[in-house]
């Protein structure tokens, strides 16, 4: 009972997920939205970006989603970008929802 | 846009939680597959939040959890080999197998080293030519890519001293046993949102035919979550069997292509055993032939030992399937913590056991 009325959704959710900088977190298994903030190499099978998780920077591999751009937003997964974000669709299931419940959300 | 905090926003959390509330006519049992969502479930309280309408059984899909003893039999062997590296991610260190973990091995004489992802084995392999590099290859088919692209990185850059000790895992299959089970209990299904990003969910559509069952799509931030669940509630509540997306940002029909065809070049679908379970028909990716040269398996000849667990006090194949509730076994916070697991339920980032002992053992940090 205790988590949900203090709101424990809220903060530091992520805290034990983000990946660190000099790559000594080794769990592979949760997903995480960071941001591309640029590409480091392009070469099919071998691409790697620079990607951004909450201030944090990190080297990911990009094989799976190489047409991604700078400044889209990639889900990571062990160290490799999964899938791009679908932007269009997450504000229109955002949209529902605040209509539904009438919120203003964040932006 | 972050793609995190709009998803935990309280004002949805709290309205969907009071529409589940409201259209509930009985308790409803829905499994999340992913241990992922289960920790995210148990961390912000929706379970205690929906206990008098829904009950959440927590799913299988923790591959360090499933991993058979026997992968990690094999790993440990490996690794006292001479002039041999194993390579794996950081959180199956500390599973159990058998005869200890690999982190017990790697006190002793194994070789092991924790990795980020199985590229970075590949680069080991390039740095320490004398060495044979293995990668333990675990995860479901969310790993099994990085996997797949490593192998054929090694082939391009012509490593030869790199192969892998393959155990991916295949997560609808178990969902099939579970669901055909004489004692499932489960009535809906919250999939694995990060698995659909690459496989896509079109599969997913022959399961909820054969088991008339609702199947939400469903992703990880709380809003996810209590979506996927109200989607399922609704469905049972009006007798119906659909097959739904509910985590559109990121899965799409078809899922991720680049990464479908990179794993068709490289495994095949196979038998496999799940610890706590059985051999699961099709539960499993295993190399394709023409890969043999990046097989551990081929290349030192290993048995494939099909070693029985150990019987202790833990529980965990129960609370694999769904079966009991990790505070229902008698180790759980007393022989069984995260700093002396019984069981990987207990060890995994993903693991039931550990997620009850992080947000429901009242004596706990």
């Amino acid at each position: 009972m205790a988590a949900w009325q203090q709101g424990n959704w809220q903060s530091g959710l992520h805290e034990h997920c983000k990946p660190t900088g000099a790559g000594e977190k080794t769990t592979m298994c949760l997903g995480v939205p960071g941001k591309v903030v640029g590409w480091i190499d392009r070469t099919p099978l071998f691409s790697k970006a620079e990607i951004e998780f909450e201030g944090v920077r990190k080297v990911c591999h990009m094989a799976c989603v190489e047409d991604a751009e700078i400044g889209d937003y990639v889900i990571v997964h062990a160290g490799m970008a999964i899938c791009r974000i679908d932007t269009q669709a997450a504000l229109l299931q955002l949209d529902t929802l605040q209509r539904l419940f009438n919120s203003t959300g964040e932006t | 846009m972050k793609y995190l905090s709009e998803y935990r926003d309280p004002k949805h959390a709290h309205g969907l939680v009071d529409r589940i509330r409201e259209i509930s006519t009985q308790r409803w049992t829905i499994m999340e597959v992913c241990g992922g969502q289960t920790h995210a479930l148990l961390r912000s309280g929706i379970d205690e939040a929906l206990s008098e309408c829904v009950e959440l059984i927590h799913g299988p899909g923790c591959p360090v959890c499933v991993t058979p003893a026997s992968a990690i039999h094999n790993a440990i062997h490996l690794s006292m080999r001479p002039q041999t590296l194993v390579a794996t991610f950081g959180d199956m260190l500390r599973v159990p197998g058998n005869h200890g973990s690999l982190l017990d091995a790697q006190a002793g004489k194994g070789n092991i080293k924790a990795v980020y992802s199985p590229m970075d084995a590949v680069q080991l392999a390039r740095k320490n030519p004398e060495q044979e590099v293995v990668f333990l290859a675990v995860g479901f088919e969310t790993t099994a890519p990085a996997t797949a692209i490593a192998i054929l990185q090694a082939a391009q850059l012509k490593v030869k001293n790199f192969s892998v000790l393959c155990s991916h895992v295949c997560v609808l299959p178990a969902m099939k046993l579970l669901a055909a089970s004489k004692q499932n209990r489960v009535q809906g299904f919250l999939a694995a949102g990060h698995v659909c990003t690459l496989t896509g969910f079109e599969e997913y559509a022959g399961f909820v035919e054969q088991f008339q069952m609702p199947v939400a799509v469903t992703g990880f931030e709380p809003t996810d979550l209590l979506v996927g669940i109200l989607e399922v509630v609704t469905q049972l509540e009006q007798q119906q069997a659909n097959l739904i997306n509910c985590y559109p940002r990121a899965v799409k029909r078809n899922g991720n292509h680049s990464a479908r065809q990179i794993c068709e070049q490289i495994f095949d679908v196979t038998n496999r055993r799940w610890r706590g379970m059985q051999v699961i028909p099709n539960g499993g990716l295993c190399l394709k032939s023409q890969w043999a040269a990046y097989d551990a398996e081929l290349k030192f000849s290993l048995s494939d030992v099909d070693q029985q667990e150990i019987q202790t006090e833990c529980r965990s194949g129960e609370v694999l399937t769904g079966t009991i509730k990790p505070s229902e076994c008698s180790a759980f916070g007393n022989q069984c913590t995260p700093q002396t697991p019984l069981g990987a339920p207990m060890v995994s980032t993903e693991g039931a056991c550990a997620a009850y002992y992080r947000y429901r053992n009242n004596n706990s940090d």
